[in-house]
């Protein structure tokens, strides 16, 4: 495998920071992330040509440059196939639609190049077919940038400087069944988005009773129960889709991330058709007014329809499987630990919620980050210090205090061994700190 | 009547000189007619981009090495001297810094930053000094920090090392200056490349208001100072410190 030359990212580094987004590149540094990435290897990064990177971000569920997409997308590329279809009728929308629909039991697949767009197409067809204004999320929710999606945003960084925001979206409590009634009982509403674990939130699961309710109520009230499934979806948790458990099938799935095989931006809205005709139906041309123009394109079809042959049942086991082990070991290896709060998550999707430090010396003011003082500094310490040990660990957006976990599929368990161990030996090390 | 500072036909060693403050030495000095060594530590294709800029003007030497290892100095020294047959100027420039907290500065941290900052400036005076004292001449130049000479935050091991250089230089300064061997500490601020790029934006907003200048350098506006500091025009400043920081 090539690598990178190394003037070209040292270059793009910079270029990056002067001409794209200095914040960004600030943080990075100064967190030490591995940064001299100049290509990959079976799946992981490479940093500086040589030393391999496991990256746990979920996204990248099949590894970096997974053979089995590549390979498909370079058996594209060999024919003369359009990469686009003027009347946007494409065969391989259709083809990735239907192994889409045999899979998820759903009748009808709306593609997007993002979960941002995904989401964005949900809540149109909310406001589509119900006609009515009310559209709900919950407290610690992540559906991403777009403007209907930061309306949604739990408060704080990533929504608050945006608004105003879109009008009839309001946001509940998490997991508050006497919040939901109470918010149904006013006759608005139109839908619900939620994710089945909320990611950015803290990997927070929706209690049973929470999803019952949401499934009671939008079915009495004709409304759309939307399953955000972009971080829980296509295998993470165990499941093809987690909400295809819930006592009544949602009524829109929303995947993304590892739909593309973390290669092309895919996303993909399932629902049925019955839902779809009352909201777009009443002619032709309502039928196309949700449309992007890069939305069928076919390289992110051909990636998906790979990524779906890959990821068959028994793969889906498998990871399962592979996360209640990984569930065990890290449970083991950090009981005791002073600085652990609890363990939470399923399959391949964990977070592990820690304390924060109590020594005014560990905080983001004596870091001269006075604004941001009022977050939890123990997950981000955490993710610094395994970067020295060549695993790429993320925290929660939305809650700094939750290291959060999803290794690629395919992850040997020695390597998760070895990660449980450090990740031990990493929070004793922090812990001396407090 | 030449109208510029010539540094003509000095032999002028700069460490860590592949990029930033290092690089923009290296040119201003080849500029000026200097013969140019530089050291590097890490990436050939910086050090090659140097070498061929510094080309325009004469070949420079180059070598690869930590300033911190005592056997890469005295190999670069030997080399050089075998080259040249005598080194009139050495720039201390190679150095680190690691935007760390002391909760987070960690006994490794503080080593590996006092080793490039602090002792390769030792071993590379020392190897450096019996030669110029034989020659009974010689500049040696040390590239301090702002950080150590205003009370501003910066992270402990930096500014502990960039002290240590000021205390070094005006020993060194006393020790050598009966054999004409200057010693100077040239303490830039911020500057718009090169080390500075790491130093978090709302310091550098800080900075950017509380200097009288209200911006930052570039490395061009440091190099003439230093071009002075190891010319023959200086002859008895020495064990000085000068900042160039923009009137922090």
């Amino acid at each position: 495998m090539s690598n990178m030359p190394y003037d070209f990212y040292r270059k793009g580094f910079e270029e990056f920071r002067q001409y794209v987004n200095p914040f960004i590149a600030e943080r990075a540094q100064l967190a030490r992330e591995p940064m001299n990435i100049t290509g990959s290897r079976e799946g992981k990064l490479l940093v500086d040509g040589s030393v391999e990177i496991e990256n746990f971000h979920g996204t990248q569920a099949f590894g970096h440059r997974r053979p089995e997409i590549t390979v498909a997308l370079k058996e594209y590329l060999d024919t003369d196939y359009p990469e686009w279809y003027p009347s946007r009728v494409s065969p391989f929308a259709g083809r990735l639609a239907k192994i889409l629909c045999e899979r998820s039991g759903y009748s009808q697949v709306y593609f997007g190049l993002s979960g941002s767009d995904g989401i964005e197409a949900a809540i149109k067809l909310i406001r589509a077919y119900s006609r009515k204004p009310g559209i709900l999320s919950l407290e610690g929710g992540y559906h991403g940038c777009n403007v209907g999606s930061t309306a949604m945003m739990s408060k704080g960084y990533m929504h608050d400087a945006f608004g105003p925001h879109l009008p009839g979206v309001r946001q509940l409590p998490f997991n508050d069944v006497d919040a939901l009634k109470k918010e149904f009982a006013q006759g608005d509403v139109g839908g619900i988005i939620v994710e089945p674990i909320q990611g950015e939130g803290g990997v927070r699961a929706l209690s049973d009773d929470y999803v019952a309710a949401i499934c009671e109520l939008t079915d009495r009230e004709d409304c759309l129960l939307v399953a955000d499934e972009i971080q829980t979806g296509m295998g993470r948790t165990g499941n093809f889709l987690k909400s295809a458990k819930w006592p009544r099938k949602p009524d829109v799935a929303v995947v993304a991330k590892q739909l593309g095989g973390g290669i092309m931006p895919v996303s993909a809205v399932m629902t049925d058709m019955a839902i779809f005709k009352r909201a777009y139906g009443t002619n032709f041309a309502l039928g196309e007014s949700h449309n992007m123009t890069f939305s069928y394109n076919s390289m992110g079809m051909v990636a998906g329809i790979a990524t779906l042959k890959l990821l068959t049942d028994e793969y889906i086991e498998e990871i399962r499987e592979k996360g209640e082990w990984f569930n065990g070991l890290l449970r083991e290896s950090l009981s005791g630990s002073p600085l652990f709060e609890e363990l939470r998550g399923e399959g391949m999707m964990l977070g592990v919620k820690l304390k924060n430090f109590s020594n005014p010396w560990v905080s983001y003011e004596q870091f001269g980050f006075k604004d941001l003082d009022d977050m939890s500094l123990a997950s981000p310490l955490l993710a610094r210090r395994m970067y020295q040990h060549n695993y790429f660990c993320f925290t929660c957006g939305h809650d700094w205090s939750v290291f959060r976990l999803q290794p690629r599929y395919d992850i040997e368990r020695s390597k998760l061994e070895d990660f449980a161990r450090l990740l031990r030996q990493e929070l004793d090390k922090l812990d001396e700190l407090n | 009547m030449e109208k510029k500072l010539s540094l003509k036909g000095k032999n002028c060693l700069i460490t860590g000189g592949s990029r930033g403050l290092g690089r923009a030495l290296c040119v201003d000095f080849a500029k000026s007619g200097a013969n140019i060594a530089f050291t590097y530590s890490k990436h050939d294709e910086d050090a090659g981009e140097c070498r061929e800029i510094l080309a325009q003007y004469s070949e420079p030497l180059v070598f690869k090495g930590s300033v911190a290892d005592g056997d890469h100095v005295k190999d670069t020294v030997k080399s050089l001297m075998d080259s040249w047959g005598k080194i009139d100027v050495l720039v201390n420039n190679a150095a680190i810094n690691q935007m760390l907290p002391l909760a987070l500065l960690e006994e490794n941290d503080w080593d590996d930053l006092m080793d490039i900052n602090l002792k390769g400036c030792y071993l590379y005076s020392r190897a450096v000094i019996r030669f110029m004292i034989r020659q009974k001449k010689g500049h040696i130049l040390n590239v301090g920090s702002f950080s150590s000479e205003r009370f501003i935050e910066s992270p402990i091991h930096y500014a502990g090392s960039k002290s240590g250089l000021r205390g070094l230089t005006e020993s060194l300064a006393l020790e050598v200056g009966k054999h004409n061997i200057l010693v100077n500490l040239i303490a830039p601020g911020i500057l718009t490349e090169g080390m500075s790029t790491i130093v978090p934006h709302h310091r550098v907003k800080e900075y950017e208001e509380q200097s009288a200048m209200g911006r930052l350098a570039s490395t061009e506006e440091i190099t003439p100072m230093a071009r002075f500091l190891v010319s023959d025009k200086n002859t008895f400043m020495t064990g000085a410190k000068i900042v160039c920081d923009g009137g922090l």
